[in-house]
Parts: C-alpha cells; sequence; structure tokens
C-alpha cells in the first residue's frame, strides 16, 4: 500500500513539472515583448482586415524568431496633431512598451497617408543594424512595393527585407541594458513616392535611382529662394562662407525658402544638403542653415553632416549658437545673424567651442606650449579692477617674480565657454604662456564675480612653496569680510599676502581674523578672571545664614504615596521644520545663455539616407 | 538681695574649680587635682522639665550676686547664667538660671581648650586669598570668652500633600511641520519625612548667621547637663523661646523636604513633572533646650575690631574678615591677562 502511494505521489509531482516547463518558457518569452499587441496597426484603414491580420502574424512570427520587433504603423495628421511625426511615433513606441528585450530592439515603418510620407525608426541594437545606407535601401524598397501595391505591398516588401536584414545580421541579441532606452534614430519622413511633383528642382525625380554627385566648389553656398537677403548681402555671405569653410574643410551652407512641401524642416534641410551634393570629403562634412520663412510656420534648422561637425555640434553647443541666431532671427536680423552664426561655426570647428576667445588654441593644430612674458599678468575681462590698482598690482607681481621665481597672475571673468571651472583656469594659464621655469611656476587668482566665486591655482612647483593651508588663508584675503565686493582692496591683498607668504612662509591673517581672535580671548579671559575673582571672594565669605537642614534629615524616613493624577487638558503645538528637498544647485559656469531650448536630434537621416544631426527653432 | 550661686571649689584646697574640655573634668588650677563631672548636681533644688513655656516668666529685676570668693557684689543681665567675679576671676553659676524650667536638657562639653585658639585662628587664615598679606603678623587676638549659648533643637515630621503638573508629550510629522501634543496631569503625592535636632539660636546676643555658620555641632555628644560644665565659662540662658524661633526651624525644614522630595519623587511615566505647590507641615515637633559652646573673641587690626567664633566642639572659626583692594585687583586681572595671552598665543600658533 505503502509503496503504491509512493509511486503515485512521483507521478503526479512529475506531471506537474512538465505541465509547468513550458509554461515557464512560454512566461519568460511574453516577458520579453508585448505580445498581446499587433505589430501592424492601420490606424487609418488604408488596408483590408484580412491583410492586416496575415502582415500581422508574420510580423509577430518574426518577432520571436529574431529576438526583434517588426512594427508598422499607419497615421494621419489629426492623430498626431502638433507633434512631430517623429516625435509622434517615438511615443506610440516607447508608451506601448514595444520593441524586444532589455534594450527594445526593433524598427518602426510608419505611413503618414495623410502626407504620402513614411518614415522608420530604429531602437536598441537597430541602430547597429539598420544603418544609413541599410535604411535608404530599405527605403527604395518600400517605394517600390508602394508603387507595385500600395501599402499592403509596401508593408509586405519591408518586413521581408527588414526580417532578412536581421536574420542576417552578425549584431546579436544581448541580455543587458547597451543601449540608452530613449535613443533612437530616425530614417525620414520622406515621400512614399519616389517621384514626388512639385518638388523644387535639386530635388531628384527619382528618389531611389539618384545617386549621390558632389556639387562644385564655387557653386553658391547661399541659396535664398525665400529672398530674405539683398544681393549685396549675399555676396558678404559667400565670401564669409567661403574664408570659414576652407580654413576649417566643413562646408557651410544656407538655404531659404517659403515651404518645406510636406517634409520637415529637419528632412527637409538634410535633403537640400544631399541631394545637391554639398559636403566635404568622404563624410560630406559641412553644416547647412535652413531658413523656413512659410508665414504658417517660421522656423530654422541646421543640419550637421559628418562625424566631425556631429562630434562638435552637441545639444549644449547648439543651444548656445541657437540663442544667438534665433534673437537675431526673431528681430528680423537676418543677414547679421547669419552673418554672425557663420563666424561662430567657424570657432566651433576652430576650436571645439563656439565663442571661444582669441587665446584659445585652434583644435586643428598641435599646441605647443610656451612661455610668454609679454602678456599681461592682470586680466580683467569684467573690469572689477581700477586702472590705478591694475598697475600697481603689476607692479607688486614683477617684483614677487624677480624676487621669488614665481609667476603670479590675476585674472577675472564670467565665461568659461562650457569647460569646468578647473579646466577653463588651466587652459587659461597654459594657452596664454604663463609660467616660469621648466614647469611653468606659477599662481593665479581667478575671480568669478557674476557667480562670487573665487579660486586660487598653483601650478608647477608653486605647490611646495604655498602649502594648503596658505592657500586658504589666502582665500580667506581674498574672500573677507572687509574687502567684500571691493576687488581693488581684496586684489592688493591678496598679493601683498602673497608676498610675505613667500617670504616667511607664513601667510598673514586678516584684520578681522585678528579682531575675532582678540574678541574670543577676551572673552576667555573675562570668564576666567570672573571665576578666580569670584572664588577668591567666596573663599573670603565664612558667616552664612543657613536656610536648609540637609543635614538633619533622618535617612530612610522619606515616603510618598499616591494620591491621585488627574489629566487636565492637552496643548498641540505645530512648528515649521520643512523637509530637504532636492535642490537646484544654482550658479554652474557653463559658458553662453540658456535663453532658450531648440528641438535637438542627435542621429536622423534626411530621404537620401545619409546620417546628419541638427537643431532648429521657431522664432 | 544675693541669688542662688554654685562655685564649684576643690574639695582638696578651697580653690575654684573649672572645667576642661581637654580632660572633660573639673580641674583645680590651684593644686592640680581633677575630678570626675558629678552625677548629679548638687545644693541646689531640681525642678522637672516641665514646660518651656514657664519659663519665659523669670524674675525681671537685674539680679546681684556675692561672690564666694571675695565677697564682691556683681551685676550681670537677666540672661547671664554663669559668670566670671571680675575681682577675683572666681566661676561663679548662677543656679537659678539653669534650674526648674531653666535647667537645659542637654550640654555639649567645650572639647577645645583655649590655648588652641590661636593655631585655629591661623588654620583659619590660610586659603583666605583676599586677607592683607600682614594680617597674620600684624593682628592680635583679644577679648577671648568661652560662652555656652542657648540652642533650640527641634525634631519633628513634616510633610502634606505637594502638587505637580504632569506632562505626557508625543510628537508626529505632518507635512513640513512636526506635532507635538502634550498632556497635562495635576499629579497629588503625599509626603512624609523625618528631621532630628535642628539647631535654632535661642540668645539674641548672638548673631544668629554667626551661630548658623558655626555648625555642623555632633549632637551625639549631647550630655545630661550639670553645671559642673559651665565652670570656667560663661552661658547665657535663652532669651527667646521655641515657640518665638521655631518658624526658623521649619523654614529650614521646608527647604530641605522639598529637595528631599524632588530627588525621591519619580516621574514614572511622564516625560516630565514639575512643582506647583504644597500644603507640608510640621508635625509632632519635639523640642529640647540644650547648651552648646562656642568661643568668642575679637582681631584687632589697623585699628579696627573684627568679630570672630569658634565652635568649641570641632574648632571651626568663623568671622568676618577684611580684604585688600590690590589682591581684589590681582585675583582678577592677572588670570585675565594670562588667559588672554595664552589664548592669543594658541589661535596664532594652532589657526
Amino acid at each position: 500500500m505503502n509503496k503504491t502511494v509512493r509511486f503515485a505521489a512521483l507521478l503526479f509531482a512529475a506531471m506537474l513539472i512538465l505541465i509547468s516547463l513550458p509554461v515557464y518558457a512560454q512566461q519568460e518569452g511574453t516577458e520579453l515583448w508585448r505580445s498581446d499587441l499587433r505589430r501592424m496597426n492601420d490606424l487609418t484603414d488604408v488596408m483590408s482586415e484580412s491583410d492586416a491580420d496575415v502582415l500581422n502574424e508574420k510580423a509577430c512570427d518574426a518577432v520571436t524568431d529574431n529576438q526583434f520587433d517588426f512594427v508598422i504603423i499607419t497615421y494621419d495628421n489629426s492623430e498626431k496633431e502638433d507633434d512631430a511625426d517623429t516625435d509622434y511615433i517615438e511615443y506610440l513606441y516607447s508608451h506601448n512598451e514595444l520593441g524586444y528585450g532589455a534594450n527594445r530592439d526593433g524598427i518602426v515603418l510608419a505611413f503618414n497617408t495623410e502626407d504620402g510620407t513614411f518614415m522608420m525608426l530604429t531602437h536598441g541594437r537597430g541602430m547597429d543594424i539598420f544603418k544609413d545606407e541599410v535604411l535608404f535601401g530599405l527605403s527604395n524598397t518600400v517605394r517600390a512595393g508602394f508603387e507595385d501595391g500600395g501599402y499592403v505591398k509596401a508593408s509586405d516588401a519591408f518586413l521581408d527585407s527588414a526580417i532578412s536584414t536581421v536574420g542576417f545580421s552578425d549584431v546579436e541579441y544581448s541580455d543587458y541594458e547597451e543601449y540608452d532606452s530613449e535613443d533612437y534614430s530616425s530614417f525620414g519622413p520622406t515621400f512614399i513616392k519616389a517621384s514626388v511633383n512639385d518638388m523644387p528642382e535639386w530635388y531628384p525625380d527619382n528618389i531611389s535611382e539618384w545617386t549621390f554627385t558632389p556639387i562644385a566648389q564655387d557653386a553658391p553656398r547661399v541659396v535664398d529662394d525665400a529672398d530674405i537677403f539683398t544681393d549685396d548681402e549675399e555676396r558678404q555671405l559667400e565670401e564669409k562662407i567661403a574664408e570659414t569653410a576652407t580654413k576649417n574643410g566643413a562646408d557651410i551652407v544656407i538655404f531659404t525658402d517659403v515651404s518645406t512641401h510636406g517634409l520637415s524642416r529637419s528632412v527637409y534641410a538634410a535633403d537640400f544638403y544631399d541631394f545637391s551634393g554639398y559636403g566635404y570629403g568622404e563624410e560630406h562634412d559641412g553644416f547647412c542653415l535652413f531658413i523656413c520663412m512659410d508665414p504658417n510656420a517660421r522656423g530654422g534648422w541646421c543640419c550637421v553632416t559628418g562625424s566631425r561637425p556631429r562630434e562638435l555640434y552637441t545639444e549644449d553647443n547648439a543651444n548656445e549658437l541657437d540663442d544667438v541666431l534665433y534673437e537675431y532671427l526673431g528681430d528680423g536680423e537676418y543677414f547679421e545673424g547669419v552673418y554672425d552664426w557663420i563666424g561662430n561655426i567657424g570657432t566651433l570647428l576652430d576650436k571645439g567651442v563656439p565663442f571661444a576667445p582669441e587665446w584659445f588654441p585652434s583644435a586643428n593644430e598641435e599646441f605647443v606650449r610656451r612661455r610668454d612674458s609679454s602678456v599681461s599678468r592682470v586680466v580683467d575681462t569684467e573690469n572689477v579692477i581700477s586702472a590705478e590698482t591694475e598697475a600697481k598690482l603689476i607692479e607688486k607681481i614683477n617684483d614677487i617674480r624677480d624676487k621669488y621665481g614665481v609667476d603670479v597672475v590675476i585674472h577675472t571673468a564670467s565665461n568659461t565657454y562650457d569647460l569646468s571651472q578647473s579646466n577653463y583656469i588651466d587652459k587659461f594659464y597654459k594657452y596664454n604662456g604663463y609660467g616660469i621655469g621648466e614647469d611653468y611656476d606659477g599662481v593665479m587668482l581667478s575671480i568669478f564675480p557674476l557667480y562670487s566665486d573665487v579660486e586660487i591655482t598653483t601650478f608647477g612647483n608653486v605647490e611646495n612653496k604655498l602649502t594648503d593651508r596658505n592657500i586658504e588663508l589666502l582665500m580667506d584675503a581674498v574672500e573677507g569680510i572687509e574687502v567684500k565686493d571691493d576687488y581693488d582692496k581684496a586684489a592688493m591683498r591678496w598679493v601683498d599676502y602673497l608676498e610675505a607668504t613667500l617670504r616667511t612662509g607664513r601667510t598673514p591673517r586678516t584684520p578681522f581674523v585678528w579682531s575675532m581672535r582678540g574678541i574670543a580671548a577676551a572673552i576667555s579671559s573675562l570668564i576666567a578672571s570672573s571665576i578666580s575673582a569670584s572664588k577668591a571672594k567666596k573663599s573670603m565669605v565664612t558667616v552664612r545664614t543657613v536656610y536648609e537642614a540637609n543635614a538633619h534629615f533622618v535617612r530612610d524616613s522619606f515616603g510618598v504615596r499616591n494620591t491621585g493624577d488627574r489629566f487636565t487638558h492637552n496643548t498641540v503645538t505645530r512648528v515649521y521644520s520643512p523637509v530637504n528637498r532636492d535642490r537646484d544647485s544654482g550658479g554652474g559656469h557653463s559658458s553662453g545663455s540658456s535663453g532658450g531650448s531648440s528641438s535637438h536630434s542627435s542621429s536622423y537621416s534626411g530621404s537620401s539616407g545619409t546620417s546628419h544631426s541638427g537643431s532648429g527653432r521657431n522664432f | 538681695m544675693g541669688s542662688k550661686v554654685s562655685e564649684q571649689k576643690c574639695p582638696a584646697c578651697g580653690a575654684p574649680l573649672r572645667f576642661d574640655p581637654e580632660s572633660g573634668r573639673s580641674v583645680c588650677d590651684w593644686c592640680g587635682t581633677s575630678y570626675e563631672i558629678p552625677d548629679e548636681d548638687e545644693k541646689f533644688d531640681e525642678a522637672e522639665n516641665g514646660s518651656q513655656t514657664d519659663n519665659a516668666d523669670v524674675a525681671e529685676e537685674l539680679p546681684i550676686y556675692n561672690c564666694k570668693s571675695c565677697g564682691a557684689e556683681i551685676v550681670t543681665d537677666d540672661v547671664s547664667a554663669s559668670v566670671k567675679c571680675p575681682y577675683c576671676g572666681n566661676n561663679i553659676v548662677l543656679t537659678e538660671k539653669v534650674s526648674g524650667g531653666l535647667r537645659p536638657d542637654g550640654v555639649i562639653p567645650f572639647r577645645i581648650d583655649k590655648k588652641s585658639l590661636p593655631e585655629a585662628v591661623s588654620n583659619f587664615y590660610k586659603g583666605k586669598r583676599l586677607l592683607p598679606k600682614n594680617f597674620f603678623s600684624e593682628s592680635n587676638i583679644e577679648d577671648v570668652y568661652g560662652i555656652y549659648v542657648p540652642f533650640w533643637l527641634y525634631d519633628c515630621t513634616y510633610g502634606g500633600r505637594i502638587l505637580f503638573e504632569g506632562q505626557r508629550s508625543s510628537a508626529l510629522r505632518e507635512g513640513d511641520y512636526i506635532v507635538t501634543t502634550t498632556a497635562h496631569y495635576d499629579v497629588e503625592r503625599d509626603v512624609s519625612m523625618d528631621f532630628k535636632d535642628i539647631p535654632v539660636d535661642a540668645s539674641s546676643k548672638l548673631d544668629d548667621a554667626l551661630m548658623d555658620s558655626l555648625e555642623p555641632f555632633d549632637m551625639s555628644d549631647i550630655k545630661n547637663f550639670r553645671m559642673s560644665y559651665l565652670s570656667g565659662f560663661l552661658a547665657d540662658r535663652f532669651d527667646k523661646d521655641s515657640d518665638a524661633v521655631r518658624n526658623r526651624a521649619e523654614e529650614r525644614m521646608r527647604s530641605s523636604a522639598l529637595k528631599v522630595a524632588n530627588a525621591n519623587i519619580t516621574r514614572g511615566n511622564y516625560s516630565s513633572i514639575t512643582y506647583r505647590d504644597d500644603n507640608m507641615t510640621a508635625n509632632r515637633v519635639d523640642t529640647r533646650y540644650v547648651l552648646l559652646p562656642v568661643y568668642t573673641f575679637n582681631v584687632g587690626y589697623a585699628g579696627k575690631k573684627y568679630s570672630f567664633a569658634m565652635n568649641g566642639q570641632t574648632g571651626k572659626v568663623v568671622g568676618e574678615i577684611p580684604s585688600d583692594k590690590g589682591k581684589k585687583l590681582l585675583w582678577r586681572w592677572v588670570p585675565f591677562a594670562a588667559v588672554f595671552a595664552l589664548v592669543m598665543l594658541f589661535l596664532s600658533f594652532f589657526s
């Protein structure tokens, strides 16, 4: 009987395990993608239900086979409202948790059936599988399919091609988060028809058959289809571009138009740049500033091509450049704004920062450090030190240099050109040729009046002459309450104290410190002397009336009895004690202003499939 | 006219006897013989110790005494109970001042001899930082009197009801506010405690604060009263009865009682208890009339006399002494300067 029961129990347990395995596997599989959602979403009903179901099934099968998501959407402008197409599709993708696995691997083909355009978005490892040229090829496949059999055929052709591409790709699925979940790459929106009517002449008749043809070197770089510049202004802009582009090895193009012909500004600018054949070198390095003068949608977009320009055109740099440019454009000063912008792009290409000062070396040349005694040792960019004081400071600094062999620099600034404060100070000292001796010995006082900040930095062997404590005390000399906001006095005192420190090894204390010491000493002395005098006086007093009888208390005679505790009332107090919450740190030393923010794209493709980055705003 | 007196005479040679503090015996300075203090006093009527209030009704006229040794007439005040003949130095105890209802319940005999006074006084000067430096060398002890001072000793049970306010608090956070709720309670406790031998000066001749300062006396040394103890010393009887000075004792008891109660009543469940009121009183009060030994003397210095007293049992000396102005300034400003310099030096080197 026991054996039978045991056998039955074992059999039952085995059955349970066998049944749950597939369930477990299935559960594990379904966690990685939303199998409950359709992959073919015909929101504008451009295909029959049966066709949509077939495509859906094909896509779903492909998801599990390839560990990669394939999504097709049809939509119109009423769905996306005021959002950009890219933003709208990206929102649908992330909001519905589409994508496969930890990195949300996937590709989306989205048809705007109202505009007659389509776009593709890639996520996760999709950005590595579907490079520019692959997307371009895929876009031609979509167009060819559309020509063959409308949206159904276009979608089917897309799926075949995309599934095949993923299947043959070396980039394998990963369980680990290797991509930023908010990162994606976009292609388009671009026209679904290869041949599009009513497009400007630079637009190819058949996008599918287009190949890149570089434009002539002397071809115009200012294409003012919106006619916002005079002839003379155009000429000046061309000269400026020629000078800047040649020096920096990157093309600069200014393009204005009154319409984008249904495309987004970013794609229109990219298409103009690509289809016209602009750009230097293999990667077509360059910047294209497109100004759209459509009365209903005035704005601009800077399209950036090539890895070096794209590396320099960070979101922060883009915002800074756009802050300046769009202020001009908003005031109708198109020429002034564009002219200035060209100069700033040149500085960005040359020095790596858009508004770098003269002393900032070129990023394109190898920097050779030098010692330059002709450069002024007091650089008052912020004009907070008077001329008279500056002259005296220079005299004292020269004296210190002669006596102690230490270079001394005083510098005021507010703009650190997007560098960290310490990095900026280091570059300022190095690039201006300061320092004495082999190790460029020196000490620099940097004052940032805008942020009420002061830094003392030692260079070379000076850190052996000035200890951390000396530096602290020298900071006190500049930041002391007596010299608050009086930069003349602060700088003079700092130099004097520095000289005393180099001479004696000890840094003088400020009068404020001495007075605080005196007060502390006086208070402690008063306390001590009062105690002493009180004890002396007390020793003289021997006759005292006695007011207590402690010595006559009979020990253990104390008795106590509880007679009653009675509640009388409550009192309630409320004390304001706010909880510490994260606060903005404020201050900061990034360069430029943060007057507004641009739309920025770190990677997108126009109709040609070439990868760009860019930024733009309305004005 | 003459009143009852007792003059202790040496049985061997007839010379006056005096009580010797060192030996605790009656001593004859003439022949050197010493005698134990007798168990009972002789040659006078011992009255029962009755109500002390009866003692207030003493003869009001100034008494006149005849010295038995030289026959001189001695006039003394109403309270003196033991005097010295100013003519022959004979010790005279005025028996009627220490008998009947005026008879003390006990006495602490002198334990310190007058000869020890200078040493006790010089020890007293030690540590007196503001004493003029020539006070010791240029001062002199004068008018030394050993006197038995009358005291009332009080024993009682002190207690009653004490009212406290008890509080219990709790706090919690509501957003950016800390809300504290405090419950208040009336907390009543009945307490009682015993006090024993609280001394109160019963003579108006001597300053109360001076007598207070001579405490403590070791009350376990109280002996049954014998007139022999008074020989050689002055003595006063009380002129403030026990009821008149009782409130002094009660004030002292109350002060100590509150401290004892606060120290011994625990908070229990309360976060704090605070005294509010009480109705404590002294109950079952017993009093004793005792004589306690005190030396009084003056110290003359710079044309001025400073009054002192010494506890005749313990040798404790108290009194007013002059302060030197120069030393006062020294004790204030020298430490000031020293600490100031030290702190500045320290800050200079270490900050």
